[in-house]
């Protein structure tokens, strides 16, 4: 019995510890407007190679969600619409994942990560010949 | 004793050691594994697989497709492993019972693919992605070995990233001069 309530105690702490980061991030992006600051890095891939990857953009639209403008934050990096929700996802998955082992298979099946990689493959392609 | 087996590429378990032989596939190469083994093993490999296969020194050897004309006759005598409702999460027996699916570590593998690192990123997400289909036909090593490999690139990420940060910084401060 002692052994689960360490084990309780060591979840509830790293939980406790990223959801302090979390807000911490979620603040310094909504303080800030990356466009206009120079506290945010560029991406450096687009520096050297001149091509977009596919996170470029995300700290703009990190900045608009938090203003709750999801149609700008679509504009600038649409596909962190679709990649946010499946991380939050993932991680209830994960920390439920003794009560629902389901729910946390079908998040993590082949069958998903694949059409995920597909996805990000056709959108790096498609917003470098769009410029989106 | 409670046997999980590997049939037709579809994990099945618990079964009890009584239970293994009315499997019609059931035979000395099938993929088996029980508490008390670090990793599967095949059937004939089993220190008990004389008691399993049902031979005794008095006996002749039956044949292993005896049972096969029998229709369905295992049917109730197994859960299927994962996600069933017959089969209660027991994470105190853990260690010890039927192992875990390993982390597919896909949110860190989404981050380095977000955070411009797209090479390295693709390849955490190509090993995430073998972690479930390993695990389901019961390679649990391969699992865990896709698993620790999905884990390894999305640290090679971010080391790298630690490495490159000050250069890039002084890079772009040079350039803004």
């Amino acid at each position: 019995m002692s052994q689960i309530h360490r084990k309780t105690a060591s979840t509830m702490a790293v939980t406790a510890v990223a959801l302090m980061a979390v807000a911490g991030i979620a603040t310094v992006y909504f303080v800030f407007d990356p466009s206009e600051s120079g506290l945010f890095p560029r991406c450096p891939f687009l520096t050297m190679t001149g091509w977009r990857c596919p996170g470029c953009g995300s700290q703009r639209a990190l900045h608009s969600l938090l203003h709750g403008d999801i149609a700008g934050a679509w504009r600038l990096n649409a596909m962190l619409l679709i990649e946010l929700p499946l991380m939050v996802a993932l991680t209830v998955a994960w920390l439920l994942r003794g009560r629902y082992p389901g729910f946390r298979k079908a998040l993590n099946s082949q069958t998903l990560i694949l059409t995920l990689l597909t996805l990000i493959i056709i959108w790096t392609i498609a917003r470098n010949i769009a410029q989106i | 004793m409670q046997y999980w087996i590997v049939i037709n590429n579809e994990q099945r378990g618990p079964v009890e050691k009584e239970h293994l032989r009315l499997f019609p596939e059931f035979g000395p190469d099938t993929p088996i594994w029980r508490q008390g083994l670090a990793d599967w093993t095949t059937a004939s490999q089993l220190p008990e697989a004389d008691e399993i296969f049902g031979r005794t020194h008095e006996q002749p050897r039956p044949e292993y497709g005896s049972t096969a004309t029998v229709s369905d006759p295992y049917a109730g005598v197994y859960n299927k492993a994962v996600g069933a409702p017959g089969t209660p999460s027991r994470p105190d027996t853990r260690p010890q019972g039927y192992p875990e699916m390993p982390p597919t570590y896909l949110v860190w593998a989404i981050l380095s693919t977000i955070c411009c690192c797209l090479v390295t990123g693709i390849v955490a997400i190509i090993y995430a992605s073998k972690v479930a289909p390993l695990y389901n036909r019961g390679d649990f090593a391969g699992a865990r070995d896709a698993s620790s490999k999905a884990g390894l690139w999305v640290i090679i990420t971010f080391v790298s990233g630690l490495i490159w940060a000050p250069f890039y910084t002084l890079y772009s401060l040079l350039t803004a001069l």
